[in-house]
């Protein structure tokens, strides 16, 4: 008889694991060049070309973009691609669901343990 | 479910507790016995924290059961990142150095945004125990590797732990009285021992208390004197701007430079966009090399999770560093109100003359026209957040509560520092190699003797720092090198580790030993025996910019050795899938089964 496994992921079909790791590096590679902006290439013409350029009416821009905006914008980035990744990890347990009769019997049982089956998938 | 629910029921009557306490205090016998209280009382409540959350197995001391939700996790990770150098030095820094000095913000905050990217959800899913155990269980169970990542973790950790104390001393010298050097030791006291009595599970809940006290402490006094100088607009976040155009009008009656000018100051030896530029990026790549940050990823339940604290953890760790250029402008902006003024009657100004014997505020009457000019004062960066409620005359209570923030942040580092060095010692060097099969028992005893041990071998190097101002300047530089340490060694090993199958052991290990041949040389030629920096597209490149190449050599090192060398074999393969993969689902049953067998590893 099959016994549950701890890590149900790493006995999905391998197109199911290629699919999540293809989706991950295009998700991260994009937030990576989002991350590049705000890290470096904004940092570029601002003490140049905005140095004149006054937030609120009295902050300057290059500097402010350093002191604050660059942070908060750091903290977003990680809300957002968090979210972002949770719904692809979603997807790949309905994927996977999906493809219920494909499944090894311990992965299934694992699966149904944690109440995800095909009738109603949770994560 | 609430996690750790008996830690729970100390965290906040220790905390009222500790509040109410120092006013009963003030009220019997002044305020100068309540705030040396004040700081003693503080170490008194970690421990006490660190007492109720104390652990006993293995699993506990050395991953604190795994069960650290991501909140708590990202404030513990805020309280173990921010050092007494954030705390006490950071704004210093950019009121000397103005828009120079802006690559220790986003260098110190962004990186975690990639950390959140490309290293904590792995490190978590790989089910190692501690950062050297990754990177052997990556190289294909090849011990050297392991070696060479403990002992790359203590040049880096050791230096910053003996800068944490010295911070920590100077508190305890100002608000009890006593010698600096004396002061060290009161710390090794509180951190030993707290560290000693459960590992990450005391240290994780005590730096959440922590992150709470030394929060409160910056962002609350600034508030204040906020308050005082009218910058509500919403808030002051958005209001200073108003304070630096007052300042830089009163820089150019003096003559000098605005103070937002960029790439007028040198950093690391060498001033410059490019310099700037690279500055930052390399503080970002050394903070996610640095071992006691990495380690935190190992605490939270599952790789979600990891990734989730890492947001909270830049949530809780910008609240200060958005805060940190504000106390600059408004420091500088309250020095710059001195200028012009008789010099007797700056000398008469209730805070100058309390630290001008202190020697963190200078005045020499150069011209001798008995007028102060700008360039006649000179003041040391740490006064800017320790004087602030005197620049401002704020409630007694202000100054010493300050102190505590610092002496938190101090602490909260020093721990997690002296965490990851006993580790590397007792799980990755005598677990691994000399007995494997020690039993738990003996394990957590010996950590928690080698956690005392360390604390007085730090303790003392601090102790060396205070009484040697040279020695001192050099652990301040090593503090900053950390990160180039950091970046040249374990930030491309992690990465590749993850994302590029084909890194085989000798390309980790050559990686990291060219990272650091490269990074080594030149922080000792440019830092210490001053030599002339290099220049790349025709400008100069200080010694933390310098990290970025060494990063390079090891990433350039580490694929082609990998390439000429032979492939991981399958073992390999299946972990980097499984770092790869998240959890699909937890099933309880099996999760807790799994916990009890890595407790009994």
């Amino acid at each position: 008889m099959a016994a549950p496994v701890e890590h149900p992921e790493e006995h999905l079909p391998e197109r199911h694991k290629r699919w999540f790791w293809e989706r991950l590096v295009r998700v991260t590679a994009v937030f990576f060049v989002l991350w590049t902006v705000i890290a470096v290439w904004w940092h570029i013409p601002a003490p140049h070309a905005w140095r004149n350029v006054l937030l609120f009416g009295n902050m300057p821009l290059p500097w402010y973009l350093a002191a604050f905006i660059s942070i908060w914008a750091g903290v977003l980035m990680i809300f957002v691609y968090h979210w972002v990744m949770s719904r692809v990890e979603g997807e790949l347990l309905a994927r996977a669901v999906q493809d219920w009769d494909q499944l090894p019997e311990d992965v299934k049982l694992s699966l149904r343990l944690a109440g995800a089956t095909p009738s109603g998938a949770q994560h | 479910m609430r996690v750790h629910p008996e830690v729970y029921r100390v965290l906040i009557p220790s905390i009222l507790g500790y509040v109410v306490l120092i006013f009963i205090l003030a009220a019997l016998f002044g305020p100068r016995v309540a705030a040396g209280w004040m700081v003693v009382g503080s170490i008194l409540m970690y421990i006490a924290i660190a007492y109720v959350a104390r652990g006993t197995t293995a699993h506990a001391m050395y991953l604190a059961e795994r069960r650290i939700p991501p909140v708590i996790n990202g404030a513990a990770t805020a309280a173990d990142w921010m050092s007494a150098a954030s705390f006490l030095s950071m704004a210093g820094a950019i009121a000397l150095l103005g828009y120079d000095g802006l690559p220790y913000i986003i260098g110190w905050t962004l990186g975690y945004t990639i950390h959140a990217f490309f290293i904590a959800p792995y490190v978590r899913k790989s089910n190692t125990w501690t950062v050297p155990d990754l990177v052997e269980t990556r190289a294909g169970g090849y011990g050297p590797a392991r070696v060479i990542a403990v002992i790359m973790l203590f040049i880096t950790s050791l230096t910053y732990l003996t800068a944490q104390l010295v911070g920590a001393g100077v508190v305890f010298s100002r608000f009890l009285g006593i010698p600096a050097q004396v002061g060290v030791f009161g710390a090794l006291f509180g951190m030993g021992i707290y560290a000693a009595s459960g590992g990450w599970k005391s240290i994780t809940w005590t730096q959440f208390a922590q992150y709470i006290v030394l929060i409160v402490a910056y962002v609350g006094a600034a508030f204040l004197v906020a308050t005082l100088v009218g910058i509500w607009k919403p808030l002051p976040w958005f209001g200073y701007g108003e304070l630096i155009q007052a300042l830089q009008s009163r820089e150019s009656q003096q003559g000098l430079a605005p103070w937002t000018t960029p790439f007028a100051k040198p950093l690391g030896g060498a001033a410059g966009q490019l310099n700037w530029i690279l500055s930052a990026l390399l503080l970002m790549l050394g903070t996610i090399g640095l071992p006691h940050i990495l380690i935190r990823s190992y605490t939270t339940p599952t790789a979600s999770a990891a990734r989730l604290s890492v947001g909270w953890a830049l949530f809780f760790i910008g609240l200060l560093y958005c805060t940190a250029p504000m106390y600059a402008a408004m420091a500088r902006y309250a020095f710059s109100g001195l200028w012009g003024r008789p010099i007797a009657e700056v000398q008469a100004v209730p805070w100058v003359a309390k630290f001008l014997p202190t020697g963190l505020i200078r005045i020499n009457d150069a011209n001798g026209d008995g007028i102060l000019q700008a360039a006649e004062l000179v003041f040391h960066g740490d006064i800017v957040v320790i004087g602030m409620p005197d620049m401002w005359n704020l409630a007694w209570w202000i100054a010493p509560f300050v102190a505590v923030g610092g002496l938190a942040a101090a602490l909260s580092t020093a721990d997690g520092l002296l965490m990851v060095m006993v580790t590397g010692i007792t799980r990755d060097i005598y677990h691994r190699f000399i007995n494997p099969n020690v039993s738990e028992e003996t394990e957590v005893r010996m950590t928690r003797v080698l956690v005392m041990v360390l604390s007085v071998a730090a303790s003392f190097l601090a102790f060396l720092a205070i009484q040697d101002p040279r020695f001192a300047l050099y652990v301040a530089l090593l503090v900053g090198w950390a990160f180039v340490f950091a970046a040249a060694s374990f930030t491309p090993a992690v990465v590749l580790g993850t994302f590029w199958k084909r890194l085989n052991r000798y390309g980790i290990v050559w990686g990291m030993v060219a990272g650091m041949a490269t990074a080594l040389p030149y922080v000792l030629a440019v830092g210490v025996f001053q030599a002339p920096p290099l220049y790349l597209f025709g400008q100069p490149v200080g010694t933390i910019a310098w990290g970025c190449i060494a990063f390079a050599v090891n990433l350039v090192v580490s694929v082609v050795v990998s390439l000429l060398t032979q492939p991981e074999g399958e073992a390999v393969m299946r972990f980097v899938d499984r770092m790869r993969l998240p959890e699909l689902v937890r099933v309880p049953a099996v999760a807790g089964a799994s916990q009890e067998a890595e407790e009994r590893q």
